[in-house]
């Protein structure tokens, strides 16, 4: 079933209006809000260290072999 | 074993975000990554905890939260004011001299009071919304809107950005009005 047009406008403008309030959840003045961004991204845009990646390289690796072993161990 | 690649695949995509919020918590890097070292471990220990589908992000920044807090209670404040002077005197490394801007906010950003600072980060640059900050930082909507309306006040006022014409005091004042209803 098609809606009218009528129903259309209404949906479009009940949409527009949550998206303008769930923006203004966010809308800090832009001075701050440029900088608080400009903050974070500064942090945030930097390459995952390599501690980071290993480290969970190695808890893969510690719960695979836990794994693998308590699977032995119904076998057996 | 898939569901447990996907899972570490899932943590380093929130790591850079992890970073950031801890940088903002802990105010000096060494202490950041080191929240974020514990972040992770905590996570891949109770990750049959994790509802698969819910926010991982979220969920993550929880625990680091908590576990930020566990230590500041373990260790007492001043350990965090010494490194927070560390913090603003290792802003100023060379590659960042184009960034006098970010310094001066970085500091403003550290004479916020905890709680309101993790309100704007969460808010404003994290992209969680107010229902996801409130479940993070375990308080009612309401309080989160108003920890970011105090301090948007206030790093207006300690960056005098109300001054430079672009926003006058009454349009700060009346878009702080504007946005904090009552939840």
């Amino acid at each position: 079933m098609e809606e009218s047009d009528v129903e259309k406008d209404v949906r479009e403008a009940g949409a527009a209006e949550k998206k303008q309030e769930s923006e203004m959840s966010f809308a800090l003045p832009n001075a701050i809000g440029d900088r608080l961004k400009a903050y974070y991204d500064d942090v945030a845009s930097a390459p995952v260290p390599d501690r980071f990646l290993s480290l969970l390289e190695q808890l893969d690796r510690a719960e695979e072999k836990k794994k693998q072993k308590s699977d032995g161990e119904e076998v057996e | 074993m898939t569901a447990e690649t996907d899972f570490r695949r899932e943590l380093i995509q929130v790591i850079p975000n992890l970073r950031a919020f801890a940088a903002s918590l802990a105010g000096s890097f060494d202490r950041a990554d080191d929240l974020v070292q514990e972040t992770l471990v905590k996570a891949w220990d109770k990750q049959h905890t994790f509802q698969p589908g819910t926010n991982l992000k979220a969920w993550l920044f929880t625990i680091l939260r908590n576990e930020f807090y566990t230590q500041m209670r373990k260790k007492g404040r001043e350990v965090q004011d010494v490194d927070g002077i560390h913090a603003m005197q290792l802003a100023g490394h060379p590659e960042q001299q184009g960034h006098l801007d970010l310094q001066d906010f970085r500091k403003a950003l550290e004479m916020l009071p905890d709680d309101q600072r993790e309100a704007l980060i969460l808010i404003g640059a994290s992209g969680f919304s107010y229902e996801e900050a409130a479940e993070i930082c375990h308080c009612a909507v309401g309080t989160i809107k108003s920890r970011v309306s105090r301090a948007r006040t206030r790093i207006g006022q300690i960056l005098k950005i109300e001054g430079d014409g672009e926003y006058g005091p009454d349009s700060i004042a009346s878009q702080i009005i504007g946005v904090a209803p009552a939840a």
